[in-house]
């Protein structure tokens, strides 16, 4: 029963390599083996950055501070398996659609926790294997490793695994626990991306200032061996120290075993509890609306109820609100850059530095580019409705719009203030940036009516992948630069404020020539989509 | 209501609809049957407006689908064989949704959600849950109360009676009924001989995208039953 089980488990997490998950058909040999090497390419570059990080690490610690080696990479590791495994583990426990069906069969359901766990901890151990390799294959070229060294190394990546999934599967309980009790699931996922996001840059950032200090002590703080206890002995078992293996392992299998033996009893809670308890709204809830408002608010519905959607096609929204702040704080930070380019190209008064900053942010919200194929299988609905296809492009720029110009026009408005721009080039730029919004968002609305992909059976298919998507994203970025880096030579001859109204009327002319794009081409090419 | 005139619909090279003519008054309920893949769907698309098509004229209430699709639309409603409908939206956000497109007042679609609603046993509770938990029946019973809801001339139905429990099929029959004798028109396609024979005034039959047999039900069946013509037929 268990062999059948993870039979089927195994394939699921491997179905990618064989299956096209954009058609769901069987991939070629061919087209298996690329993906295999393209992700085995990522996996060593992103290997080689952390054996040169380990390699700086051996070089800088001494004699008596070398538990701080694995202290350093092990950590790396396990917040790098925590932050790849927690929605995975979310996904494949609590949220997996076959739950009610393996329940339904004569499994224990400690059986069916195990079997999914596995599947965590291998795709876990992935992501830990992409720190700890290096970090063991550093060790024992730069410096000898006796054979206690190695063999810890190799039991450390199993114990280091047990541990993260351990410590995932909480979270991911905890995620579940919540997600049950509010209305808004896709709220909790954003929420929950947004925190271990913020997380993830604080430690970064800090961990750099903590690791230079401890790097240059030569004997272990004791906040370190009695408050981080854990990740001591982890430092000490891969310097050979057979106590402080058998401590890590010891804590490790344990936390683990429970973990699974609590998961285990409230299994069945939590998998069915999926489909029985819907989320309700008020009953009787009668509201009006015109046509048009009712089309914005399906539109805005739908961006709602997709966290894949909010966070890869309006992450931009919540970045320029923040620059934008920054930029307010921070003035002076952004006038040494200038002051940096003005070394260089003396005549650029930080007109075009500015909106060349607020379109690149801007150009990162792609909210029309999937937004045609979201439509999917119910293509048929609005299709069907006594309402006109430029009414349905409208509401698609709309939301588009609703979440990018003003956050673009906050930190514009930062950009002003940081820079003391005169009263045109402030207009200018400010007028420019809502004439850039609508661009972008008119071009990537028309990129997914030439390459829409309608068929998915997962909508993060339809926000992550498909060429209209990567055309949006990378065409409008490249589309910035080139005309911020254009205007480095040309500012001896063009004056700031010229260059900022030859963009105002470049993106007006665009807009216009994509408006009548999408009233005439869009809309043929529309109607003929099902 | 409805007239379909030498309708021609291609896919590519493949001919899915060819030539096809036909007409549904008001008051007429029409059942459309024919075996898999003989054109049923993608002639109801075509009428819906949701398929082009490359030859022919269709007409709802004198009215060209080709030349005025909003107009047609309005008067249209269409129901089609798999409910796909927006499971990011609560039941009643759904039928708001349909109501507020149609320019259904308030009280019209309080009043209408209440009597279907409670004719196809679809509670307030489950109008309120999210259409993501709902089953097949449900969301085609969802389906069913959008598309009375803008109180059309003509409704279009693809395989309405997949998926509803025996008692909800036995109300939406008698809905259909009700509706045609108030003056409405019904063309629907059903794999349910038995239904069609029993339900309709008038039958069309379709084989490999061409219209084989049309008119009233007596006239098409004579003393045979349905299913022998139509098995006869398909040989």
């Amino acid at each position: 029963m268990l062999k059948a089980l993870f039979k089927k488990q195994f394939a699921e997490l491997f179905a990618m390599f064989f299956k096209d998950r954009r058609t769901g058909r069987q991939r070629s040999k061919m087209g298996g083996i690329i993906l295999i090497l393209v992700l085995a390419v990522s996996f060593v570059g992103m290997g080689a950055i952390f054996y040169t990080m380990a390699n700086g690490i051996l070089l800088g610690i001494s004699e008596e501070m070398s538990f701080l080696y694995y202290f350093v990479m092990g950590l790396i590791a396990i917040a790098i398996g925590l932050l790849g495994s927690i929605f995975n583990a979310y996904n494949t426990i609590y949220n997996a659609k076959d739950n009610e069906l393996l329940l339904s069969m004569p499994i224990p359901p400690r059986h069916i926790v195990f079997v999914r766990i596995t599947s965590v901890a291998a795709l876990s151990m992935l992501y830990e294997g992409v720190v700890l390799v290096p970090a063991f294959l550093a060790r024992v070229i730069s410096k000898p490793a006796s054979a206690l060294v190695v063999i810890n190394h190799l039991l450390l990546f199993l114990f280091v695994t047990l541990f993260v999934v351990a410590l995932t599967l909480v979270l991911a309980f905890v995620v579940a626990a919540i997600a049950r009790k509010v209305k808004r699931k896709s709220l909790v996922t954003v929420v929950t991306s947004l925190v271990f996001i913020v997380i993830y840059y604080y430690c970064y950032f800090k961990a750099q200032g903590v690791l230079a200090t401890l790097m240059t002590m030569t004997e272990v703080p004791s906040a370190i061996k009695k408050g981080l206890f854990l990740f001591y002995y982890m430092g000490l078992a891969a310097e050979g120290d057979a106590a402080g293996m058998a401590i890590f392992a010891a804590v490790s299998a344990a936390a683990f075993f429970l973990a699974y033996v609590v998961i285990s009893l409230l299994f069945r809670r939590f998998a069915v509890a999926r489909s029985s308890t819907a989320v309700k709204g008020k009953v009787g809830e009668v509201r009006s609306a015109k046509p048009q408002a009712a089309l914005f608010k399906r539109e805005w519905k739908r961006y709602l109820s997709l966290p894949i959607y909010i966070l890869n096609c309006s992450f931009g929204t919540l970045m320029m609100l923040l620059a934008g702040v920054l930029v307010f704080v921070k003035a002076d930070l952004f006038t040494v850059v200038l002051d940096g380019v003005n070394q260089a190209f003396p005549n650029i008064k930080g007109g075009v530095f500015a909106a060349a900053f607020v379109y690149l942010v801007a150009a990162t919200n792609d909210l029309t580019a999937p937004s045609v194929s979201l439509e999917g299988r119910s293509l048929w609905l609005i299709r069907s409705m006594p309402v006109s296809t430029v009414d349905i492009f409208k509401a698609k720029v709309a939301l588009h719009l609703a979440l990018t110009v003003l956050p673009a026009l906050f930190m514009g408005a930062a950009f002003v203030y940081a820079f003391r721009l005169d009263a045109l080039s402030a207009v200018l730029l400010l007028l420019s940036v809502p004439a850039f919004v609508l661009f972008s968002a008119t071009f990537g609305l028309m990129m997914n009516i030439l390459k829409p992909f309608l068929d998915w059976k997962n909508e993060t298919i339809a926000v992550k992948s498909g060429l209209s998507v990567l055309v949006s994203i990378f065409g409008m970025f490249l589309f910035v630069l080139a005309l911020a880096l254009l205007f480095l030579p040309l500012s001896a001859w063009i004056a700031d404020t010229w260059y900022l109204l030859i963009m105002l009327v470049l993106f007006v002319v665009g807009d216009v020539l994509f408006i009548k794009w999408l009233q005439t081409v869009g809309v043929r090419k529309f109607e003929a989509l099902s | 209501m409805l007239l379909i005139r030498d309708l021609t619909k291609r896919y590519g090279d493949k001919t899915a609809v060819e030539g096809l003519t036909m007409e549904v008054k008001r008051g007429e309920l029409c059942a459309f049957i024919g075996h898999n893949g003989a054109g049923k769907t993608t002639t109801l698309k075509c009428v819906a407006g949701i398929l082009g098509f490359e030859e022919g004229g269709i007409y709802v209430d004198g009215i060209s689908v080709t030349d005025q699709p909003i107009a047609t639309k309005k008067k249209i409603a269409y129901i089609p064989d798999n409910p796909d409908i927006y499971d990011f939206m609560t039941g009643m956000q759904y039928l708001n949704f349909i109501a507020d497109i149609f320019g259904v007042s308030a009280e019209d679609r309080k009043e209408r959600i209440d009597k279907y609603a409670a004719a196809l046993s679809l509670t307030e509770d489950e109008i309120a849950t999210q259409i993501s938990s709902y089953s097949h029946g449900m969301k085609q019973k969802l389906v069913v109360i959008s598309a009375f809801l803008h109180a059309p001339d003509l409704i279009l139905l693809d395989e309405p009676f997949v998926g509803l429990d025996p008692k909800a099929s036995h109300v939406l029959k008698e809905i259909m009924r009700d509706f045609c004798s108030a003056g409405g028109a019904i063309l629907f396609s059903t794999h349910i001989l038995e239904v069609a024979e029993k339900l309709c005034d008038k039958v069309a039959i379709i084989k490999k995208g061409k219209l084989v047999k049309f008119g009233s039900m007596d006239e098409v069946k004579g003393d045979a039953s349905l299913e022998e013509i139509f098995l006869e037929m398909e040989g």
